[in-house]
């Protein structure tokens, strides 16, 4: 084993253990959990063993180890840019829906406010004539 | 479908068609830093409306006050979200009120509020709970033909991703009944939400009418406008959304 190896290795073994204690208590999907676990798994599988990279390569048609990695690189790295897009903009709608719920209640005219906290204007007293 | 009727032009004070207009009117302004602009604007479309919202998006030069100087409602978000969320935050405070029909209108100064009963008219005469301005088929004066140029784009990306076939698909000037504006829920909040609420208005199944508005441009309003480059990002929002939503 070389230092790359050696240090990385035990360091994605420790990562899929974590994933598998956050299942246990309850912290993370049984679904997202079992992904991240076998992508840990599979990240220690190819840096201990780089040239099973060059074999499956090879079932898939792809000429080289480097490039079936490199593939899945991008489409990792597409699928979770649509992720996060789609957790931002959720965010985005539920910021936007506090705020306007806020503005909606505090609306004004003029020197008028629905807000209670607002003091109505004082009522002029009858005059009366004698 | 389009109104095939011609603008006819400012309104004389004499024989006023925005007396036509119905009592449950109501106009909504979005508003960003327009407070050298937005007095002149509401002084126009108080003399004609009963009712009008401004939503002021979070500006930072008085505009709120200027506004509060007239018989006008203002709502105001605590800060900048966009103009279609103050669109949206506008004509959800319209229906509350009861509303039976809904303008949006620029706070700059580029629509004509002799527009408003040429729009109204429109639904009424087509049976359309949408009536959509089109500069197209109006008069758009003072347009740089860069500007034109996007407009073109917008309405061919329009019609390419929502089959919608409109000569403007970006104009702020509309009409809708209170059924349509019951069916339009904008979720973007900056100028995506012009593509957004096409998108919706074919999805509802409901009629929309295309009529001729005109459109003042002016140097301070063109230089507020949105640039080509953040047409294009906004051509690219749109399609990430249809392809992830």
């Amino acid at each position: 084993m070389n230092a790359f190896q050696t240090i990385f290795v035990p360091l994605c073994g420790v990562m899929a253990l974590l994933v598998l204690a956050r299942m246990v208590r309850g912290r993370l999907a049984f679904v997202s959990g079992a992904a991240w676990f076998l992508l840990w798994i599979a990240a220690a599988a190819l840096i201990a063993a780089p040239t099973s990279a060059t074999t499956v390569a090879g079932w898939l048609g792809i000429g080289r180890g480097a490039d079936l990695v490199l593939y899945l690189a991008i489409l990792g790295g597409l699928a979770a840019s649509l992720f996060f897009y789609g957790r931002y903009r959720s965010l985005e709608v539920l910021l936007t829906e506090a705020l306007r719920r806020e503005a909606l209640r505090t609306a004004r005219q003029g020197e008028r406010s629905i807000a209670p906290e607002a003091p109505a204007p004082a009522a002029e007293p009858p005059t009366s004539r004698r | 479908m389009t109104d095939a009727s011609p603008h006819t032009g400012p309104l004389s004070s004499s024989a006023s068609p925005t007396s036509s207009l119905p009592p449950d009117l109501w106009v909504v302004i979005a508003a960003y830093n327009e407070a050298t602009r937005i007095g002149h604007v509401l002084d126009d479309l108080i003399q004609a409306v009963d009712h009008v919202v401004v939503v002021d998006d979070g500006s930072a030069d008085g505009t709120p006050a200027e506004v509060l100087t007239r018989p006008v409602w203002l709502v105001e978000h605590p800060v900048n979200l966009g103009q279609g969320a103050a669109l949206q935050t506008g004509i959800r405070f319209a229906l509350a009120r009861g509303a039976s029909h809904i303008v949006t209108f620029d706070a700059d100064g580029q629509h004509q509020v002799s527009d408003i009963p040429v729009l109204i008219n429109a639904l009424a005469r087509h049976g359309a709970d949408y009536a959509l301005g089109s500069r197209f088929l109006g008069h758009a004066q003072g347009i740089p033909w860069s500007r034109k140029l996007v407009l073109r784009l917008g309405v061919l990306f329009t019609r390419i991703f929502s089959g919608v076939a409109l000569t403007d698909t970006h104009n702020g000037l509309r009409a809708l009944t209170r059924r349509g504006a019951e069916q339009v829920h904008l979720s973007f909040n900056r100028m995506e939400h012009a593509s957004e609420i096409i998108d919706q208005v074919a999805r509802s199944g409901l009629r929309f009418v295309e009529v001729p508005v005109s459109i003042r441009y002016t140097a301070d309003t063109l230089v507020k406008g949105q640039r080509t480059s953040a047409a294009i990002k906004l051509g690219l929002r749109l399609l990430i959304e249809k392809v992830t939503r």
